[in-house]
């Protein structure tokens, strides 16, 4: 049974952001530090990244409601990345950078934009924005997360086709 | 009475009717500045930093609550010690304060 396009996309980014093994020029050692979706984290995991799929959409090329008019669409999967790293307050925004730049080094290249697995090229991941996330006085923590759009063609009613 | 003498009476005696249902405790406060071991009463309030946003991270933190009546009109000092039967409390940070009490964040030893 094959796995579901947008399944395959958020796997792809995870594999992506095992890069950041804490080696030059990472900061930070995720390799195994990696978690989908979770909804809470332990401070002693730190550092660590938990990746979510927060939304999608299916349109046409124009961007008109799929509704069976065609037999694929252009799917868009917002995927989010949040990292924790430790951090002072002195060194916090530091910290904050350091995370961000790791994420973004992994996961976007412009040699290869295209999210690809072991069956084929998925297709492009955009780079949306970051946002820090809240701090609290005395936070031994930060965070930040690093929103990007995984862009896709998927059948209508058959999401593990790309095409049919 | 002055209005600081007030805040102090009235949270002095909340705390003790929380003490005495089991929401406060009596520990020890040893001030980092020096000067020696008190006992104090204490309001321990466990995973209270919790940020994110999918994902919370749940800070091994708690928020300590101590009474200026009892630790004095001086801040808390970072490193400052509060012993809650068998828990050590380090105090790392402030997170807020009065003219009567005094809540800090503070990490539990092992």
């Amino acid at each position: 049974m094959s796995d579901p396009i947008a399944l395959r996309a958020i796997t792809a980014v995870a594999t992506r952001l095992a890069a950041a093994n804490g080696s030059s020029p990472y900061h930070f050692n995720l390799t195994n530090k990696i978690f989908l979706g979770l909804p809470t984290v332990q401070e002693s995991e730190v550092p660590c990244a938990v990746i979510h799929a927060i939304s999608e959409t299916m349109t046409t090329a124009d961007g008109a409601v799929m509704a069976g008019q065609l037999s694929h669409g252009k799917t868009s999967l917002e995927i989010a990345v949040e990292i924790y790293v430790a951090a002072t307050e002195a060194n916090f925004m530091t910290q904050v950078e350091r995370a961000k730049a790791d994420v973004k080094r992994a996961l976007f290249d412009y040699a290869r934009p295209a999210l690809s697995d072991a069956g084929g090229q998925i297709g492009p991941l955009a780079y949306l924005g970051a946002e820090l996330i809240e701090r609290d006085p005395g936070q031994s923590w930060c965070g930040v997360r690093i929103n990007a759009r995984a862009i896709y063609t998927e059948s209508f009613g058959d999401p593990t086709k790309a095409r049919t | 009475m002055t209005q600081t003498a007030f805040l102090r009476e009235l949270d002095g005696q909340i705390m003790a009717a929380f003490a005495g249902i089991g929401m406060a405790d009596t520990g020890s406060y040893t001030p980092a500045a020096g000067g020696g071991t008190i006992e104090v009463q204490v309001m321990v309030d466990r995973s209270m930093v919790e940020n994110g946003f999918e994902t919370l991270l749940q800070a091994n933190q708690v928020r300590l609550t101590l009474l200026r009546s009892e630790i004095g009109d001086a801040d808390p000092a970072k490193g400052s010690l509060v012993v809650v039967g068998t828990d050590s409390y380090l105090i790392e940070n402030f997170l807020a304060r009065d003219e009567s009490m005094v809540q800090v964040l503070a990490r539990k030893q092992a």
